[in-house]
C-alpha cells in the first residue's frame, strides 16, 4: 500500500481540445474505444497501492459522475479506501478556477487523510506511472518537492503552452515555464508532483496568498529557490493530450502494437466502468485492418486504422479509415470517413464523404445527424 | 424478495460428462459461452432481469470454480438489500449422514431450510445447462392466472425429434394430464425446459412426502411430476417462444455459438433492456493488426488478431497469430494460435496453444473436434 493520497487534477486554458471540451472535461473523454481518460490515471493510482483518491472535475462533471460513480471497478477497497469526485463549485461559474482554489476548498479533507503524502497527476496524459516505486524514488531522495519529466525532442511543433521544466546537472527544477515552441529539445513536465502533506498545504495556502490566478504549478516555480524541488525522469512511453490534434494521434497511436502491449499488462490492468455489452460481430462483409474495435459493435463495413467505441454500427459498405469513433455512433451504408473524429451518439447517415486530414482531423460533435 | 415472492434455485451440480475434457475439472454451468459468458450467466441474468431476487445455486460437481463465480452476486446486480445468490453445496445436518445430492428433487429437499428462511409464496426451479432469455415474471403471471400448483416451461419441438425430449401432453386449456419421457410415440410436441415454478407450501410438503418413500429417484420429471398428476393437482404448461439451446454436447456447444454469427439471431445478446450479465474482465478493444482480418465472427474485447479469422467465436486474451487461419471455430479465454496454424471446425478449450503450422480439423469434417491440450506441429 502506497502511503500517499492520489490527486487526479484538471488543466488551465493552454490545454484545449476544441469541440470535445464544450461537452465534458478532458478526464471523460472517450480514449481508444472503451475507456475514458480518467481510466488510466485512476487504474495506475490503485495499481501503486493507492487507496485514497480525489479527482478534481472542472466542466460538466455528469459523465464523470455516472462513469467513476464509487469507484469499485478501480478496485479501491470498499471499505478501507476512498474515492471522492469533486467538482468546482464556483457561483459565479466560472470554468477558469485555478486548481489551487479547488484544493484550498478541500484542504480540511486532504490533511485528515491517513497518509503522508500527496501525489498529483493530471487526466491529460495517458502512461503507466507506477506511483509506489516514484514515492520511494522522492522519499530517498530527500526532496520537498519531486516533479516528472521526459525529454522531448519535437517541442517546436508539439506541446506548445505545456509545461516544461528548466533543470540543472542534478535534475533540479530550476523553473517551470512554458513551452513557447522556440526549442525543439526540452524537459516536458508531465505534470504529476509528489510531496507531504505538510508542503502540499504550505504550497497551496501561500499561492493564495500570493495571487488568485495562481496554479499549483505556478507557486511551485516560485518554490524553487527556497525549497529542494528535484525532476524525475519518466522512462516510459507517454501521450499527452492537448488539443484535437493530439487527441485523435493519441488515440491512433495504440494502433502501433508496440505501444498497445505496453498497456495491456495483466499485471496493470486499466479498470473501466463495464456496460455489459456483448462482443462485437462482424456481419455481411464487415471486415477490420489496424484497428481496435469494442464490445458491442456491429460491423457490415469496412474499417482499417481506426479506434471504434462501444457499441457503434457501421453499415454495408461503408468505409472508415484513420478515425476515432466514440461510443454509440451510428454510421449508414456507403458512407466514406477519413481522419474523422466521430463524438458519442453521433448519427453519419445523408452525408457519404467526410475527410479531414491527419493534422486536422475533421470533428463532429456530439449527438449530431449528419 | 417482495416484488413476486418468488424464489429461485439453479440446479448446477450435472456433470456433463458429454462435454468431456470441457467438464473435466468444471461444472458445466461454469463452461463457457458466447465470447464472454458462461452458461450459469443466461439463468443468473434472466432472475435478475425478471426481478426475481434471491437466487440458490446448487452446485456438486467440481464446484470450486462455480462456487466461486456465483458467489459474487454483484456481477448480475443481485447484491442490493433483500437479494443475494446463495451457493449451496451439500452440506452435513444435524441427525443426518453427509451426503450428496441424490437427484434433482433432493437437492432442493436437503435445502428446505433454506427456503423457509425466506418464506416464498412460490419456488421457481431452474437447470443451470440452458442458453436462453425468459421473463420468469410473465410465467409466474400466468402460474398464478391459472390458478396452478405449479407450471411447466415447454417449448414446442418439431414432432420427428420430440422423441428425444420429456413431453407434456396437455388438455385445451394447457393444463397437463400426462407427463412422458422421450415417448417412443409422442402425442404433443411439447417439450418440458425443466423450468417449473411451484407453490411452495405444497412443494414442501412433497418433497417431505418423497424423502421418506423408499421406490424414488427424488427426481422431478421422474417422481414429483408423476405424484401431483397422480393427485390430479393443478399443472400448467406454459408456452415459451424464443432461442433455447440444451449446449449438453460439444456439437450443440458449437452450434449454439455459430448461431450468434446469424444476423437474424433471436437469441440477440445485445438487447439493452435485457442484458446478459456476466464477469468483467479488464482488456483493451479487441485489436485486429495490419496483417489481420476478420470477417462473420463474433469477437471479445481482449483479442488480439494477426492471422485470418472467420465464421468463428473469440473470448477475452485469445491471440491468433500471422498467417494463421481458423475458421468455424470456437476459442475460449486466452488461447493461443501460433503463426500459420490452421483451427478449422474446432472448439479450444481455455489457454490451449496451439503451435505455429499445427493443423487442427478440417473444413470438411462433419465433426467438431474438441481440443483441451496443446497442440504441436504435425500432430
Amino acid at each position: 500500500m502506497a502511503n500517499a493520497l492520489g490527486i487526479i487534477s484538471y488543466n488551465d486554458s493552454t490545454v484545449h481540445v476544441q469541440g470535445m471540451q464544450k461537452f465534458r472535461p478532458i478526464a471523460a473523454f472517450s480514449f481508444v474505444g472503451r475507456y475514458r481518460m480518467v481510466d488510466f490515471p485512476l487504474s495506475n493510482m490503485t495499481n501503486s497501492g493507492i487507496n485514497h483518491i480525489q479527482v478534481y472535475i472542472n466542466g460538466n462533471p455528469r459523465s464523470l459522475i455516472e462513469h467513476i460513480g464509487r469507484g469499485r471497478q478501480y478496485n479501491i477497497n470498499s471499505k478501507h479506501g476512498s474515492l471522492s469526485l469533486i467538482p468546482i463549485f464556483d457561483a459565479e461559474g466560472s470554468m477558469t478556477t485555478p486548481d489551487v482554489e479547488s484544493y484550498y476548498g478541500n484542504l480540511h479533507s486532504i490533511k485528515s487523510a491517513p497518509c503522508d503524502y500527496v501525489i498529483i497527476a493530471p487526466a491529460n496524459i495517458i502512461n503507466k506511472a507506477n506511483y509506489s516505486d516514484l514515492l520511494d524514488q522522492h522519499i530517498e531522495s530527500g526532496a520537498d518537492i519531486s516533479v516528472l519529466y521526459q525529454n522531448v525532442d519535437d517541442a517546436k511543433e508539439r506541446y506548445i503552452g505545456c509545461d516544461v521544466l528548466q533543470l540543472n546537472r542534478q535534475k533540479g527544477v530550476l523553473s517551470i515555464e512554458r513551452n513557447l515552441g522556440n526549442y525543439k529539445n526540452r524537459a516536458l513536465s508531465l505534470q504529476t508532483y509528489i510531496m507531504s502533506k505538510e508542503i502540499f498545504a504550505e504550497a497551496v495556502t501561500r499561492a493564495r496568498e500570493t495571487s488568485s490566478m495562481y496554479w499549483f504549478k505556478d507557486i511551485v516555480n516560485d518554490l524553487c529557490e527556497e525549497k529542494d524541488i528535484r525532476a524525475i525522469n519518466y522512462r516510459g512511453k507517454f501521450f499527452y493530450v492537448n488539443d484535437l490534434k493530439s487527441y485523435f494521434e493519441s488515440n491512433l497511436a495504440f494502433l502501433d502494437v508496440a505501444n498497445m502491449k505496453e498497456f495491456i499488462d495483466p499485471d496493470w490492468a486499466i479498470y473501466t466502468q463495464s456496460k455489459d455489452t456483448a462482443p462485437a460481430i462482424y456481419l455481411n462483409n464487415g471486415h477490420a485492418n489496424c484497428s481496435l474495435i469494442s464490445n458491442g459493435c456491429k460491423i457490415s463495413g469496412e474499417v482499417k486504422n481506426s479506434v471504434v467505441g462501444r457499441s457503434c454500427v457501421i453499415g454495408k459498405n461503408a468505409v472508415i479509415e484513420n478515425c476515432v469513433i466514440c461510443p454509440e455512433v451510428t454510421i449508414a451504408d456507403n458512407a466514406h470517413l477519413k481522419n474523422v473524429i466521430v463524438d458519442k451518439y453521433c448519427r453519419i447517415i445523408h452525408k457519404k464523404d467526410l475527410e479531414g486530414t491527419p493534422d486536422e482531423p475533421l470533428y463532429i460533435a456530439r449527438r449530431e445527424n449528419v | 424478495m417482495e416484488q413476486n415472492n418468488m424464489l429461485a434455485m439453479i440446479l448446477a451440480g450435472g456433470r456433463g460428462t458429454r462435454l468431456k475434457e470441457l467438464t473435466k475439472k468444471n461444472a458445466k454451468p461454469a463452461v463457457y459461452f458466447g465470447g464472454k459468458y458462461r452458461i450459469i450467466d443466461f439463468p443468473l441474468s434472466n432472475c435478475a432481469n425478471s426481478d426475481v431476487n434471491v437466487v440458490g445455486v446448487l452446485t456438486q460437481y467440481e464446484p470450486t470454480q462455480l462456487n466461486a463465480y456465483a458467489g459474487a452476486g454483484q456481477r448480475w446486480g443481485l447484491d442490493t438489500r433483500g437479494s443475494g445468490v446463495y451457493v449451496l453445496p451439500p452440506s452435513e445436518k444435524e441427525g443426518t449422514k453427509f451426503d450428496v445430492y441424490q437427484g434433482t428433487a433432493d437437492a432442493i429437499t436437503q435445502n428446505i431450510d433454506f427456503i423457509d428462511q425466506f418464506d416464498p409464496d412460490y419456488v421457481l426451479v431452474l437447470s443451470g445447462d440452458h442458453i436462453y432469455k425468459m421473463d420468469y415474471a410473465q410465467m409466474l403471471a400466468y402460474h398464478k392466472e391459472h390458478n396452478a400448483d405449479a407450471t411447466i416451461a415447454v417449448l414446442p419441438v418439431p414432432m420427428k425429434e420430440a422423441s428425444r425430449f420429456g413431453i407434456m401432453n396437455t388438455d385445451e386449456n394447457n393444463r397437463i394430464v400426462e407427463f412422458e419421457e422421450k415417448p417412443e410415440h409422442p402425442k404433443s410436441n411439447l417439450a418440458s425446459m425443466g423450468i417449473y415454478i411451484f407453490n411452495w407450501k405444497l412443494l414442501r410438503k412433497e418433497l417431505m412426502d418423497d424423502k421418506n418413500k423408499k421406490d424414488t429417484h427424488h427426481d422431478f420429471g421422474k417422481d414429483i411430476i408423476p405424484s401431483y398428476l397422480s393427485q390430479n393437482k393443478a399443472l400448467y404448461a406454459w408456452k415459451f417462444e424464443g432461442y433455447w439451446k440444451d449446449v449438453g454436447t460439444i456439437d450443440s456447444l458449437w452450434e449454439a455459438n455459430m448461431d450468434l454469427l446469424n444476423k437474424n439471431n433471436e437469441l440477440n445478446l445485445d438487447d439493452k433492456n435485457w442484458k446478459i450479465y456476466t464477469e468483467d474482465v479488464p482488456s483493451f478493444p479487441h485489436y485486429v493488426s495490419p496483417t489481420g482480418n476478420v470477417e462473420h465472427s463474433y469477437i471479445n474485447q481482449g483479442a488480439i488478431i494477426s492471422g485470418n479469422v472467420k465464421d468463428s467465436v473469440l473470448f477475452n486474451g485469445v491471440e491468433v497469430a500471422e498467417g494463421a487461419d481458423v475458421q468455424q471455430s470456437v476459442l475460449m479465454p486466452g488461447v493461443k494460435v501460433g503463426k500459420g496454424a490452421k483451427v478449422y471446425r474446432a472448439i479450444v478449450a481455455g489457454n490451449v496453444k496451439i503451435d505455429a503450422e499445427a493443423v487442427v480439423g478440417s473444413l470438411s469434417s462433419q465433426e467438431i473436434e474438441l481440443i483441451s491440450k496443446r497442440v504441436k506441429k504435425g500432430e
